[in-house]
């Protein structure tokens, strides 16, 4: 009724009903978050009860989901985050270079008409197990921005780290997407074989998530 | 813009990320170059597949009953807690006669009428005058919070050599339970007048708390900020240059937050200097 902040914010039944609307994307952007379903479960239940009591801080005719998401983000990364290990690898491999341009069109045409295409469940089984595997920081970038459609600066508010960070790791995380994806193309024979070329022509051979995971395990 | 440079900023185009000049290079240059168009169509491809992909999981049903359960419990439990704290009466005998006005105005529902008979007890002419000097105060404090680096630590004597330059007793408030460290303190001169700041930080954020003479330094005049009362004290708060500003005055002494924090928070913490 009276400060500014107090005006805007809704009543808890308003806040409640217009909040619930937002779980089933929350509880998607959760389960690729946590790869557990009960974890996911929680994380989503977490985010609700404490976005209600934050209500406040909520700002009426600002993104709703931005803000559900912002919170959601934080409490995975204080509740379930563990990658100390994925992190310190971040400044250390050099993803770079998936070759450009060398996709079939028959890859591209698959991805483009996915509803038309056969082939479209195997390319999206696919890329959730690549997504599942992307190291954690990559993981979040890539779920805030494609899969939700955050700007940048809605990214970096919920990950807590500046705009350039969250760009780098998108690209990283993209990228270790399209290999994995086009790797996939290659073998039910959609995409042409690499040219030998291609990749000796990198400064080091394409990072795959294979080499990430054994990178990961040996001590460094 | 080569091929080269279009790769550089492809993918926050693709994102929708760069600035209208920048765009359009990008689409003059995808017009003739179907090397990047078919880039950019595969990147918005994957994108948008990564979107399906990652999106197409339904909750559980039951689990999105006992979602629904515990949500409605929730807003019942902070229902209650609300009506139960507007129940509660004020104790109007420990407010300021200012404050206590000001929280007569709130509980009348800004009344217009009501409001300018209580608030112009000053003649019309110096109401305005002080009104547009205490604006500018709002100002220059929230320059002050923005621009003061780290202040020299300092010990606890050293607000009792800041009494005689003030003309009253500094006393270090205790905000330890909001998670507020201190930081530091510094004497500062705001448009003429001493007034001392204490620095804190609150959960990475900084937040500024000032202690001045509230009839050199009238904050409670300035139009921007708003009354409302936490606990029974009348605190005015308003934004000001995306910082919050709240002040009030306890016992003839002013007290200012000038944080990046919400409204409700500024509020809180100056209603809590004397707890």
């Amino acid at each position: 009724m009276t400060t500014q902040t107090e005006k805007s914010s809704l009543p808890h039944r308003e806040f409640e009903s217009e909040a619930i609307g937002h779980a089933g994307s929350l509880y998607a952007v959760a389960l690729r978050m946590t790869r557990r379903q009960a974890d996911a479960e929680d994380l989503v239940q977490d985010t609700l009860l404490k976005a209600m009591r934050a209500r406040h801080q909520f700002q009426v005719g600002t993104n709703l989901r931005a803000w559900l998401l912002r919170i959601l983000t934080n409490t995975f990364i204080n509740k379930y985050k563990r990658g100390v290990l994925e992190r310190s690898l971040l400044g250390a491999a050099d993803l770079d270079p998936v070759s450009e341009g060398w996709v079939g069109s028959a890859t591209l045409r698959a991805l483009k008409d996915p509803e038309a295409h056969a082939l479209r469940p195997i390319l999206e089984e696919e890329i959730r197990a690549a997504l599942d595997e992307l190291p954690e920081d990559f993981r979040l970038a890539v779920l805030l921005v494609d899969m939700q459609e955050l700007s940048y600066k809605e990214a970096a508010d919920a990950l807590g780290c500046p705009i350039g960070t969250v760009m780098s790791r998108l690209h990283r995380g993209r990228r270790l997407l399209k290999t994995r994806l086009i790797d996939q193309a290659r073998a039910l024979g959609l995409a042409p074989e690499v040219p030998e070329t291609v990749v000796i022509e990198g400064v080091a051979a394409p990072v795959t998530l294979d080499s990430y995971r054994t990178k990961k395990a040996s001590p460094s | 813009m080569s091929c080269e440079e279009l790769r550089s900023y492809l993918e926050a185009f693709v994102d929708d990320e760069l600035s209208p000049e920048r765009t359009l290079d990008v689409q003059a240059h995808l017009r003739h170059c179907s090397a990047c168009q078919a880039e950019v169509e595969l990147s918005r491809a994957i994108a948008r597949t990564t979107r399906h992909a990652a999106s197409d999981v339904c909750m559980c049903p039951d689990f999105e009953a006992r979602l629904r359960g515990s949500l409605a419990a929730e807003c019942k439990k902070l229902e209650s807690e609300q009506q139960h704290a507007h129940a509660r009466p004020l104790g109007w005998k420990t407010i300021a006669p200012l404050s206590a006005a000001a929280a007569a105005v709130l509980s009348l529902g800004f009344l217009a009428s009501q409001k300018s008979a209580l608030f112009n007890s000053n003649p019309p002419s110096v109401a305005v005058k002080q009104a547009s000097t205490a604006e500018n105060l709002v100002d220059l404090l929230v320059q002050h919070h923005t621009r003061s680096g780290n202040p020299e630590l300092m010990d606890s004597n050293a607000f009792n050599r800041m009494e005689p330059e003030l003309g009253f007793p500094v006393h270090p408030p205790n905000l330890d339970r909001y998670g507020a460290r201190f930081l530091g303190a510094s004497m500062v001169r705001i448009d003429q007048n001493q007034a001392a700041s204490l620095h804190y930080s609150l959960n990475g954020r900084r937040f500024t708390l000032y202690v001045y003479n509230p009839d050199q330094m009238p904050l409670r005049a300035v139009r921007a900020l708003h009354p409302t009362v936490v606990g029974n004290d009348a605190v005015f708060v308003g934004k000001r240059s995306g910082y919050s500003v709240a002040t009030c005055e306890k016992e003839g002494i002013g007290y200012a937050v000038a944080a990046d924090l919400t409204d409700r928070e500024s509020a809180e913490l100056v209603a809590a200097v004397d707890r």
